[in-house]
């Protein structure tokens, strides 16, 4: 059932296109214009490239949110899932791996390759990927939760990303923290990451229960 | 012995003791008389509410609703627009938590804990519960798979009459042919709990009577159901209440609230 589940969940995110090339355009379109406002300076670009390649995937996934819950809410199919065999907490962790699978993992497969634009080399390039594997979990999980609380609203983008924006700004330091210090003999690469990992597991536990919380307090 | 006719037995027997006793064996004293009447009532299936009462959005829309449908039976809730049918179903089937009162379902004497109503209720509402960018084939499929049914999705939309929709999306449809391929997933996997908020609406004549028959092989099959409609629905069968009888306030005619969803 779970199973079912999640394949819809991403088969749906493909058929909608704001979940994966939405969130890729705008992620390059960022990448693009980047060196444009700061300069040509290839020193510079390099400095900031994971922190670029970092905001990329955390805005893009905030892009992905609004339909997780709210095309659910609108066509009766949450009604369905509030009352059917699977647990609620179960159905919200699905539907974050969903967005996970279909938004973060194509942005992070990107961050890479649009870090060429931004003079990175290959130690930076591979670094940053690893913390955004390690991290985008947390943003999908947090960002489910948010949807979760706003389901019933209309229109929640803005709500969403004000409740959303606070719980992913330790997953960004740690996550550039991480990426800065991968194959650096000055900065950290260890503590960083492990934090980001523990923000990732966090997240996997708190998110279902909380969403589906959320989620229910629609009874009353 | 007919299966109708077995629902008629069980139901003037459990009609005779729940008439007048039944909260008393069933609550307090419990499962001391079980073995006695089990015989009769292994398999049948009831719904029972007592005292629902809800208020949403500074209205108070019922007060204090009983009501008791058995396996075979349906039970037609009317009443106009904002009456509170919607809240009614959704408060039977979980979706909402009554403002006192409670919901229990059985099978036989035996207490469906509240957490399990999922496995023994379909709540069909105003809306469908389909994904428009998905064919047929696929929101029914999803729906089998979800719910755990075992029914042939071909054959079952070739029942709602929906075949050749299959493979066309959800979009495409008219109201009415959206309508009928909500009503599959009813049929998808079994509940003996039918919930059906305004099932005929948006249907034709041939349509509405075959949710009509359906409901009725549902019935015969021991299931139960309970319509919310203002449409003339299975009227050889059917009791109904009005909820302008549970009303405290001038609540009939008000408009949707809004949190029909």
């Amino acid at each position: 059932m779970v199973g079912v589940l999640l394949k819809r969940e991403i088969a749906l995110a493909y058929g909608r296109g704001s979940n994966i090339a939405l969130p890729l355009v705008f992620f390059l379109a960022l990448v693009i214009l980047f060196p444009f406002g700061i300069g040509p300076d290839p020193e510079t670009l390099s400095l900031v490239g994971p922190a670029v390649l970092w905001v990329g995937p955390l805005l893009g996934t905030l892009l992905a949110l609004e339909a997780v819950f709210q095309p659910d809410v609108e066509d009766g199919t949450l009604d369905v899932l509030l009352c059917g065999p699977v647990p609620l907490e179960l159905v919200v962790a699905v539907k974050a791996l969903a967005v996970w699978i279909s938004t973060a993992i194509p942005l992070t497969i990107a961050a890479p390759v649009f870090g060429l634009m931004l003079n990175m080399d290959g130690t930076a390039l591979s670094g940053t990927a690893l913390s955004l594997l390690a991290g985008t979990p947390a943003l999908a999980f947090f960002g489910t939760m948010g949807a979760a609380v706003t389901a019933p609203l209309r229109r929640a983008g803005m709500l969403l990303a004000i409740i959303i924006v606070p719980l992913m700004v330790p997953v960004l330091i740690f996550g550039v923290g991480a990426a800065a210090g991968y194959g650096d003999t000055t900065l950290p690469f260890r503590a960083p990451f492990l934090l980001l990992c523990a923000f990732s597991l966090f997240a996997l536990i708190i998110a279902p229960l909380a969403g589906a919380a959320a989620l229910r307090t629609l009874r009353s | 012995m007919s299966l109708s006719n077995l629902n008629g037995r069980v139901e003037g027997f459990v009609d005779a003791i729940c008439g007048s006793a039944a909260c008393q064996i069933v609550f307090p004293v419990g499962m001391g008389q079980k073995p006695v009447m089990s015989v009769a009532n292994q398999n049948a299936w009831t719904l029972e509410a007592q005292g629902l009462t809800k208020r949403l959005g500074g209205l108070q829309l019922f007060t204090n609703i009983d009501l008791q449908v058995l396996g075979g039976e349906v039970l037609v809730v009317r009443g106009g627009n904002g009456s509170g049918k919607t809240t009614l179903l959704r408060i039977l089937s979980g979706l909402l938590e009554p403002d006192a009162g409670t919901v229990c379902v059985r099978m036989g004497l035996e207490a469906i804990e509240p957490s399990e109503h999922a496995s023994e209720i379909h709540y069909f509402g105003h809306n469908n519960a389909l994904k428009a960018s998905q064919t047929t084939r696929a929101n029914l499929q999803f729906w089998r798979g979800y719910l755990g049914g075992e029914a042939n999705v071909e054959q079952i939309a070739a029942r709602m009459d929906v075949a050749h929709l299959l493979d066309l999306p959800i979009m495409a449809l008219s109201a009415g042919q959206k309508r009928r391929v909500g009503f599959a997933r009813l049929m998808l996997a079994h509940r003996p709990i039918w919930l059906l908020d305004e099932p005929t609406a948006a249907l034709d004549a041939v349509s509405s009577a075959l949710i009509e028959t359906l409901v009725e092989e549902h019935l015969n099959n021991g299931g139960l159901a309970i319509a919310a409609t203002h449409l003339p629905f299975l009227q050889n069968r059917a009791r109904s209440v009005d909820m302008a009888d549970f009303a405290t306030g001038t609540t009939a005619n008000q408009p949707d609230n809004g949190l029909d969803w």
